[in-house]
């Protein structure tokens, strides 16, 4: 019977450390160690949660190949017993956890654990005496060489004992650790945390467990949701803390397969680093960023827009060590192909010109600044032209290019090309204006803009044919996107009978120039017509001006569908439809 | 120079048989050519010598008189004509008949005089030349016009304000359009080109380059027109105008660049450009805004990346920030604390893949590592960095292996190998572990910045002393204190140059440039770095010529067949066995085999002996020609180390394997190639004792002046009674020696003595002494193809003794035989 109790020891203790292993870091040699204690059964004040939220922790470090020794309700003797079994266990290399659900004090800036039988104290040093202070844990955990030592704290929740010895209200900051150490508060330094009264966890553990079992999230990564998700659930009135001198990234799940992720928000991090290095000019880190998303296949618009970047940043990334290397005319090359990729990269047009000028390519150099000179903001047309002006005493086609003067605005296809990151360049917009009606045919931009699909119904009487609303005299009257509310649109009440006209299936080409027209006729001549959610008319008959395409034409009376039919709208042809 | 008003000054494209001068006039503007029978003022065929200088020193008639004929040459400034004579010797000249007791200052005496002159000694009324348009009258017709055209002296002469070059241009231009097609001025097609490829060289040089690129292409306006089909020429202008053409896109690039603020492209782009910064000061003050710029730029990126936590790229800005002024210490301080970030950032992303040592593995490694530590404690450093790498077998990336490597390439004075074993080191340890790595590093920077500053004045002195070699020494071993100390790189590159390691020399100066290129350097020797590098170096002399001939005894130069002189030396090739002069002297040349060991001078009677000397010649190994000469009873002792034996040495040919005197010339502006000859205008037969004279030599590596060097006794006299040997050839044959005397300040007076050799096919049959008293001969006899003998007559300038030379039998040099 020994035997076999020995035999079954050693076989668990195998499979304990095979799960170890399976989730060891690379590099993370030793053991994973945890003690998880959850006191509720305070004589006074007694907890609701800390006990379930010991068992949540215990299954989640389980999970994350800790070794757990969980005690729920120990008094000082039991939690003096749990505490030094689990200091014996570690060892050098390991990664200790201690984890603590209960009431908890500071003492003279010292963070006091209350065990379930600490009933009163006559002064303040009785109270240490009778509680359990974390300060000469930490003094073990230095002795114990152990790689890294995590210590979450879900305490302060309401204090017996700083009620009766006026103590300050939650746990000091964090002096005695020492290096290697993660330490994690349920709640800011000096302020009290909640208990979650109508929940079955603290929001701190119920956060915390809930995050852990996530692959690839450093422990800060895991600290940093709980602490958004604490915040939000008590409306930032709690916000947990957490202090660490880690010297290396720690997971309680690492990345599987290497570095894949599968969490969203990670990702999405990674996407939002991607575009500020790009911003920065870190064209090798925002290429890692990006390769790291496409790798992880996130799908949806993050992966899309990484995969789009990428060719760009690459790009951009070999221009630059190529202008460094001093492949002058190899790097101006490279500024191109970035120019072709993003045509507004007025920073990359600088660069190839600056390459091809210490390449001695000086035609290149001014096709490249006539580039900055068409699509650049103002100081920089002017920095272009400085350059021109210094270049045209010996390149000949830098004086046409300044002879040429102002430059034609690009067309708004090319404006807004690829224009998938930031706005569109508006200081350009503002400098294109201010060149005057001379330089700029208002009337062609204007052109250029999509029409609307609904056409404006005459102020009075009965139109057979709706007239084209006025072209905008001025850009900024052409600029918005979302047009503001005209006062004397005709207003349609739910309650109204009306005709609902929608394309089908919701999207049409909205830049097209070529439209059908149709006439909706009824017997009835009081009724509204709302085009793509757009009161356009309150009167049969009604013409209407519409790309090609299929429309539902549904008829709406106090709220309900009267009648639906559809009808499909050609080019150039004018239509009728009675209801 | 407009081609319509060159047409028009051709008044006379051949001169009469009867004349033989030429009259140079300038009448409205245009300069006129007048064939001269004879020239008179104020109708005297005689005028008044001043002297030096333009003025009176006293009573007319005191002065004294010469008879027009000579060359005279109208000196624009002073407004009085000068008797002209090239290289010396030079008088200004008072015109006769002017009333002797009124008369007025000379160049108001020359205002008032007529000149006139006739075509033709039959001419019977001279032609008058307003006083005011006479430029000069040159006796030697259009030979000499054609000397005039490329002689400084006299041009400074005729162009007065406007400068030397002003009256070349338009004399020259004049003078082809004139007289280009006559033999007499072929030489100037010669000269125009040599004066273009000497601007163009000086271009290259970065030496006035502006100045030299315009004059070098105003001779190429004048040469596209008057000799616009030759090949030479037509190359010399493309290039040229290839320079023009590049110069001014540069400057164009630079000022837009700097316009564009792009100070790190402005600075990359300044760099081929900077040896011309002397003709630019405008771009030069911009360099140094651009340093400053890009400066400030790094060091605020490196702190705003700092600020983000990009370390890495924080580190890098700051490092390059740095070295825009690397005498900054709060930048230095910068750079330390992004590199402490940023080798911590990197140390703790490796923590854990650190290798993972067995026991026994580790037992090893401390062993080894031991090993190396009490092999450090005996000073066995080459044992001690064994062990180390025995150690690093095991575990590369171990800190205290690392660390103790670092100690011993510390003690070993590598500190640039133990400091970027420090880097590796901080890039691996973290926390504590930093601690050793940044005590030792600070050691090692005290030792490097201790190790350069000494280093740094004892290589200013060396050098300085033209210790060559101690300069490369220990410029070598300081750069394994710092690799990148512009001092150190600076005289490793020009110490490697000097010591004939050119590429190695070109790379540490390229270098040099490179870490320089900061607001801490000294732009003069950046310029002067630049313009070494760029505008070429000197050939150097030591390829073999092709042929099959002798090989000079003095240079140890194979020559060609034929070669009767040492172009490296100017001796005598063929071997002398002995000399018989007149006065019962007897001479005997000792050889020892290809070398000449000793002159003995022998005298058949006591009573007769003079005060020739015995010559001692010295060799050493390594060096091909003679090292040191001496007269004296025994050859010195020389010693090993070169820059030793440089010192001692008396004679140093361009071919001296131990330092390349041309580029030295071109680093130092010093020469110091010595020559010896047996008497003062290198006569090959007599030997009265040694002369030391300094060589200068051609682009073509021929010997072209020898300036006598004062004796040690004779330097308190400084130059006086010296000459200067002006050396001329024809290809590789000497075609003359001319001797020139030199005044008390080394300036070159009149011509005293002159040998021109004359040649048959490639036999030297005699040499025609001029010495300005008798003239005489030096006749060779040959044998067939064997020069047996030569026959010197008596040479009033040297020793007054004629002499019968016997040449070694069958060492002497042969021609290619009848």
């Amino acid at each position: 019977m020994r035997k076999l109790t020995t035999a079954f020891l050693v076989t668990v203790a195998f499979s304990l450390a095979q799960l170890c292993l399976a989730q060891q870091q690379p590099g993370e040699e030793g053991k994973r160690i945890a003690l998880v204690i959850g006191n509720d059964n305070y004589s006074s004040q007694a907890l609701k949660n800390a006990v379930n939220d010991a068992r949540a922790m215990q299954r989640a470090l389980s999970g994350a190949g800790f070794q757990v020794l969980e005690r729920e309700n120990a008094g000082k003797v039991a939690m003096d017993e749990a505490v030094a079994a689990f200091l014996e266990k570690i060892g050098p290399g390991d990664v200790a956890l201690l984890y603590y659900a209960g009431h908890a004090i500071q003492i003279e800036n010292e963070n006091v654990l209350v065990p379930t039988d600490f009933e009163s104290a006559r002064s303040l040093i009785d109270a240490k005496f009778k509680a359990f202070s974390l300060a000469p844990v930490f003094e073990y955990f230095k002795k114990s060489r152990a790689k890294s030592v995590i210590v979450i704290i879900d305490a302060c929740r309401s204090n017996p004992v700083a009620q009766t010895h006026s103590l300050k209200a939650g746990l000091a900051t964090p002096l005695e650790a020492g290096r290697n150490t993660y330490i994690a508060f349920s709640t800011a330094p000096n302020n009290v945390a909640g208990d979650n009264p109508n929940g079955r966890n603290s929001w701190f553990t119920e956060a915390l467990a809930a995050t852990i079992p996530l692959p690839g999230l450093t422990i800060d990564d895991v600290f940093t949701r709980v602490r958004d998700k604490v915040e939000n659930a008590t409306g930032g009135k709690q916000s947990p803390a957490s202090f660490s001198n880690l010297t290396s990234k720690f997971y309680f799940h690492p990345p599987t397969n290497g570095e894949s992720v599968s969490n969203e928000t990670l990702i999405a991090k990674w996407l939002d680093d991607a575009l500020r290095n790009e911003q920065y000019g870190n064209w090798s880190e925002a290429i890692d960023l990006a390769e790291r998303i496409v790798k992880q296949k996130p799908g949806g618009t993050i992966e899309e827009t990484a995969q789009s970047r990428l060719p760009y940043l690459k790009v951009r990334d070999d221009a630059q060590a190529k202008f460094e290397k001093g492949d002058f005319a190899d790097a101006t090359a490279q500024y191109e192909r970035a120019l072709t990729l993003e045509p507004f990269d007025v920073d990359a047009a600088f660069e190839g010109s600056t390459g091809a000028l210490l390449s001695d390519n000086l035609p290149r150099a001014v096709q490249l600044l006539q580039v900055i000179r068409e699509r650049g903001t103002s100081a920089q047309v002017a920095r272009a032209d400085s350059i021109l002006k210094e270049l045209a005493v010996v390149e000949p086609s830098a004086n046409a290019v300044l002879k040429s003067g102002a430059i034609k605005p690009p067309g708004f296809h090319e404006v807004f090309h690829t224009q998938k990151f930031g706005a569109p360049d508006w200081d350009t917009g503002w400098r294109l204006a201010r060149q005057g009606p001379v330089a700029v045919d208002y009337g062609a931009i204007a052109k250029q803009i999509p029409q609307p699909p609904v056409i404006a119904p005459p102020a009075t009487g009965v139109p057979s044919v709706a007239a084209i609303p006025p072209q905008p005299t001025e850009v900024a009257q052409a600029a918005p996107v979302v047009a503001a509310p005209n006062p004397e649109e005709p207003r349609i009440t739910l309650d109204d009978l009306y005709v609902d006209v929608k394309a089908v299936g919701g999207s049409r080409d909205l830049v097209t120039e070529e439209f059908g027209s149709l006439t909706i006729r009824s017997s009835k001549k009081d009724m509204g017509v709302m085009v793509d959610g757009r009161a356009v008319s309150r009167k049969l008959p009604y013409t209407v001006k519409l790309p090609p395409g299929k429309y539902d034409i549904r008829t709406i009376g106090a709220g309900k569908q009267l009648a639906e039919r559809r009808i499909e709208v050609k080019s150039g042809v004018s239509a009728n439809l009675d209801l | 120079m407009q081609h319509s008003k060159l047409a028009c000054l051709a008044l006379f494209c051949a001169l009469p048989a009867s004349a033989q001068g030429l009259l140079v006039t300038r009448a409205d503007g245009n300069i006129q050519f007048a064939p001269v029978y004879s020239l008179a003022v104020n109708g005297k065929e005689k005028i008044h010598l001043l002297g030096a200088k333009p003025e009176l020193s006293g009573p007319v008639d005191k002065l004294p008189g010469a008879k027009l004929g000579a060359t005279l040459i109208n000196d624009a400034r002073s407004g009085v004509p000068m008797q002209y004579q090239k290289g010396g010797g030079s008088a200004y000249v008072y015109p006769d008949g002017i009333p002797k007791k009124t008369a007025p200052a000379p160049p108001q005496a020359w205002k008032e005089s007529s000149i006139s002159y006739k075509k033709a000694k039959q001419d019977k009324v001279p032609v008058p030349v307003p006083a005011g348009q006479f430029l000069a009258f040159l006796s030697n017709g259009v030979q000499e016009l054609s000397d005039i055209c490329m002689d400084p002296g006299a041009l400074a002469l005729i162009g007065g304000k406007s400068g030397a070059f002003a009256a070349q241009l338009e004399l020259t231009a004049a003078a082809v359009n004139a007289f280009g097609t006559q033999p007499e001025m072929a030489p100037v097609e010669r000269k125009t080109l040599d004066f273009m490829l000497a601007r163009q060289h000086r271009f290259d040089d970065g030496a006035d380059s502006v100045k030299s690129l315009t004059e070098g292409l105003r001779f190429a306006e004048l040469s596209a027109k008057a000799y616009p089909n030759q090949t030479e020429h037509r190359q010399i202008r493309k290039q040229l105008a290839d320079s023009k053409l590049w110069i001014d896109k540069r400057a164009a690039v630079l000022q837009a660049l700097y316009t564009g603020s792009q100070w790190d492209a402005f600075l990359v782009s300044y760099r081929e450009f900077e040896k011309h910064e002397g003709s630019f000061p405008e771009l030069a003050a911009k360099r140094t805004e651009a340093l400053r710029n890009s400066l400030d730029s790094h060091w605020k990126n490196g702190k705003e990346r700092m600020a983000r936590s990009e370390y890495r790229r924080a580190f890098n800005e700051l490092k390059f920030a740095g070295q825009r002024k690397p005498s900054d210490s709060l930048l230095r301080n910068d750079v330390s604390i992004a590199w402490g970030q940023y080798s911590r950032e990197v140390a703790v992303d490796r923590q854990n893949k650190r290798k993972q040592l067995s026991a026994g593995e580790q037992d090893v490694l401390e062993q080894d590592r031991a090993w190396a530590q009490r092999y450090k404690q005996q000073n066995k450093l080459d044992e001690a960095l064994a062990k180390i790498a025995e150690a690093e077998k095991t575990d590369a990336e171990s800190l205290p292996v690392l660390l103790t490597k670092a100690e011993i390439l510390g003690a070993r004075k590598e500190v640039v190998k133990a400091l970027a074993t420090l880097d590796r080191y901080d890039q691996l340890a973290i926390d504590k572990e930093r601690d050793a790595g940044n005590k030792l590093r600070t050691e090692l920077l005290f030792e490097k910045t201790d190790g350069i500053d000494t280093a740094r004045k004892k290589l200013a002195d060396h050098w300085a002393a033209g210790r060559y070699h101690q300069t490369l020494d220990l410029a070598n071993q300081s750069l394994r204190l710092d690799d990148r100390a512009p001092v150190i790189l600076y005289y490793a590159g020009v110490a490697s140059m000097a010591t004939r390691h050119r590429k190695e020399g070109a790379a540490l100066l390229t270098k040099f440039l490179e870490t320089s290129d900061n607001l801490d350097s000294d732009g003069l020797l950046r310029a002067s770095v630049a313009r070494i590098l760029t505008g070429g170096l000197p050939a150097s002399p030591n390829t073999p010529a092709p042929g099959d001939g002798e090989t000079s005894w003095f240079s140890g130069r194979k020559l060609p067949a034929g070669i009767f002189y040492d172009p490296l030396s100017g001796t005598f090739v063929p071997k002398i066995d002995h000399i018989t002069a007149s006065n019962k002297m007897y001479v005997k040349f000792a050889w020892d085999g290809d070398r000449l060991k000793s002159i003995m001078p022998s005298f058949e009677k006591v009573q007769q002996t003079t005060n020739e000397k015995p010559f001692y010649f010295t060799y050493s190994d390594g060096v091909p020609h003679v090292v040191a000469v001496d007269a004296g009873e025994t050859p010195r002792k020389i010693p090993k180390d070169p820059d030793a034996l440089l010192k001692e040495s008396n004679v140093l040919l361009p071919n001296n394997p131990l330092v390349d005197a041309p580029v030295i010339q071109k680093l130092t502006g010093k020469g110091i190639t010595l020559g010896v000859a047996g008497n003062r205008f290198f006569h090959p037969f007599v030997w009265e004792r040694p002369y030391y004279f300094a060589l200068t030599y051609d682009d073509q590596g021929r010997l072209q002046f020898a300036r006598q060097l004062p004796e040690a006794k004779e330097t308190i006299i400084r130059a006086a009674g010296l000459v200067e040997v002006e050396f001329e050839w024809n290809g590789l044959k000497l075609a003359s020696v001319t001797a020139y005397s030199l005044d008390d300040k080394g300036v070159r007076g009149g011509e005293v003595y002159s040998r021109t050799m004359n040649y048959v096919q490639d036999k030297l049959m005699g040499e025609d002494v001029h010495s300005g008293q008798r003239d005489t001969k030096i006749k060779y006899v040959w044998n067939g193809a064997t020069l047996v003998s030569a026959d010197c007559g008596k040479d009033e300038a040297l020793d007054n003794r004629s002499r019968d030379v016997v040449f070694a039998g069958g060492s002497g040099t042969r021609g290619r035989g009848k």
